[in-house]
């Protein structure tokens, strides 16, 4: 009697099962088509290699990367990214399109299946999925709006301690930064993402496409390299920072994986002379350039969105849990859509005051949809991040993740 | 026809009376003819009562006679701002720049509270001075606007405030001018 009174149930997970890799395929149909509508016609260089997008004439990033034999340690990061398969294999086709791979079943929304079931299964789901990672197609399509993204300046650095040499005009963006910037973001997403506290890669990507279209060489006054660090967050992360125990913490604990970026993220950090009002900014060479500066900017980038998210008083899991959605299926969402919040005008403390906004309007039962259209509703940060996806993508949905890292 | 302008002359004279006496008309709702609803009332003035507050603690804190006194009328400060950002309506969290929620003058001024409240912050003037350096950013981070090109900067109420009272009791501090009102 039991077993047939769970018959329907297990039933409608199976067809929820069955039909997701049909809804996959559509959706891996569309992506493939957006990637495919514009493809992009490599202009030469002197040098040999292709100009994306840029000045054929500035090459002194793109020399960068393909200059061997330069492991000094300064510059160990490029270095291991030239010794890494990545390298090996770069697309032969510009802009070539691989199939994203996002097929996991979507019971979420199947009326039949019962919430605490739903509630398990995602949990269960969660713990065992593997980490996802930003597709490189998606990177070199970002890149491809820098020359629309007015008011930075470009610099070349040479080491993380020399100074910045300021670049005139945007430099030549060739499929070897591209790799470069693959292999340095999802680097530092397998060192960070841990089971059952991933790192959306999805999310990572509007986030850094937003803020740099994954230039790692730009810098303006609102923030520095590919994840627009200010001194502050860099401060914050870099030794004796607020966050740095909790970064060398989850570090350790991913072992081997973090091995690149060890000693980057436990360095001292590097200071200015203090401004006329008494500032001290971190040297720009450590945040920057095609080198250990993208590195340390990626992984301090994204173990302060981590910071925010679970650890610093007042994170984003803890408000959720304060309002009642710790248990919600879409927590996970949540949680990440309201760390963005710490990336508005109102900083870190943003999360707090949406939150306590929303207090009264927010429950249990709600949809992901109408949580995210309330927080939108209070954070440009997060419709400025879905515009500049847009700027990208046009108004396709396109999955920018794959389930393994091809380096 | 006479019927009918009776009953009309009737309706118009219960209408003009019920006007007369103030009794408000069925169909008019007072809060949103005013635009003033019981909770924005409430939330106006704790907001306005916390930049009240604000205003005469930076006032009184560099006359205070000694350094106890100051960390004294800090610590009241502290304690109203409280007081007025646990009053204040939930969903009246988020103000504007220029005339913020008392919620978003004590998450600002937090930065300051807690920065006094380290060890050695009160009685040592070098420990003062490193707690001191990065606090004027910490206060008014994040010093960027949501436009990655975007190169203006600008720094609200509350911000520009709490970066004086910062200045007042780390000695000499950087802090940005404050708008004016």
């Amino acid at each position: 009697m039991r077993t047939k009174s769970l018959w329907p149930l297990g039933f409608s997970i199976f067809v929820a099962i069955l039909w997701s890799p049909a809804l996959c395929w559509a959706r891996v149909t569309s992506a493939e088509n957006a990637l495919t509508k514009s493809r992009i016609s490599p202009v030469s260089t002197n040098s040999g290699s292709a100009c994306l997008v840029g000045s054929q004439n500035e090459t002194t990033l793109s020399d960068r990367l393909t200059r061997r034999g330069r492991s000094t340690e300064a510059v160990d990061f490029l270095a291991q990214f030239q010794n890494s398969r990545s390298q090996r294999q770069l697309p032969t086709q510009v802009a070539s399109v691989e199939s994203p791979e996002n097929c996991e079943p979507d019971v979420r929304y199947s009326p039949s299946v019962p919430p605490p079931v739903v509630r398990t299964l995602i949990a269960t789901a969660s713990a065992l999925a593997p980490q996802r990672f930003v597709r490189r197609q998606c990177i070199q399509r970002a890149m491809m709006r820098l020359p629309n993204v007015g008011g930075v300046d470009y610099y070349d650095c040479e080491t993380d301690s020399s100074n910045p040499r300021e670049l005139r005009r945007l430099p030549c963006i060739t499929t070897e930064m591209v790799a470069y910037t693959h292999f340095t973001v999802n680097e530092a997403i397998n060192c960070l993402s841990q089971p059952g506290s991933p790192i959306d890669a999805q999310l990572l990507f509007r986030k850094i496409n937003n803020e740099s279209a994954f230039a790692g060489f730009i810098r303006n006054q609102n923030g520095t390299g590919i994840g627009q660090l200010v001194s502050f967050g860099a401060r914050e992360m870099g030794p004796g920072g607020r966050g740095h125990n909790f970064l060398m913490e989850r570090m350790q604990r991913r072992g081997r994986a973090c091995d690149r970026f060890t000693s980057l993220a436990s360095r001292e950090l590097d200071l200015t002379s203090p401004n006329a009002q008494g500032e001290r900014s971190v040297r720009t060479c450590q945040l920057v350039g095609m080198g250990n500066g993208m590195a340390r900017n990626m992984i301090y980038s994204i173990g302060l969105f981590l910071y925010y998210r679970e650890a610093m008083p007042h994170n984003a899991e803890q408000l959720l849990r304060e309002a009642g959605l710790g248990d919600h299926p879409d927590f996970l969402r949540m949680r990440d859509l309201l760390t963005m919040v710490a990336y508005s005008r109102e900083g870190p403390q943003g999360m707090r005051l949406v939150m306590r906004q929303l207090r009264s309007r927010l429950s249990p039962r709600m949809s992901l949809r109408a949580f995210q259209a309330m927080v939108e509703g209070q954070v440009p940060y997060l419709v400025e991040t879905q515009r500049r996806f847009q700027d990208v993508f046009g108004q396709n949905d396109v999955d920018c993740t794959e389930s393994a890292r091809r380096l | 026809m006479p019927k009918i302008l009776v009953v009309l002359a009737v309706v118009c004279g219960v209408l003009i009376a019920r006007s007369a006496s103030g009794e408000p008309k069925p169909s008019t709702n007072r809060a949103s003819a005013t635009n003033v609803s019981p909770d924005a009332a409430t939330e106006s003035k704790n907001s306005r009562q916390a930049r009240s507050v604000v205003e005469k603690a930076i006032e009184a804190l560099p006359l205070a006679a000694s350094e106890s006194a100051r960390w004294q009328r800090l610590d009241l400060l502290e304690q109203e701002l409280r007081k007025l950002f646990e009053a204040e309506p939930e969903e009246q969290t988020i103000g504007t720049d220029q005339e913020p929620s008392a919620a978003q003058i004590f998450f600002t001024f937090e930065e300051v509270f807690a920065a006094t409240r380290e060890p050695g912050f009160r009685d040592s003037p070098q420990q003062r001075r490193e707690i001191c350096e990065g606090l004027s950013t910490r206060i008014a981070f994040p010093l960027r606007s949501t436009r990655p090109d975007s190169r203006e900067v600008t720094i609200t109420w509350h911000e520009a405030r709490a970066q004086q009272v910062a200045r007042i009791i780390c000695g000499k501090f950087p802090t940005q001018a404050a708008p004016k009102k």
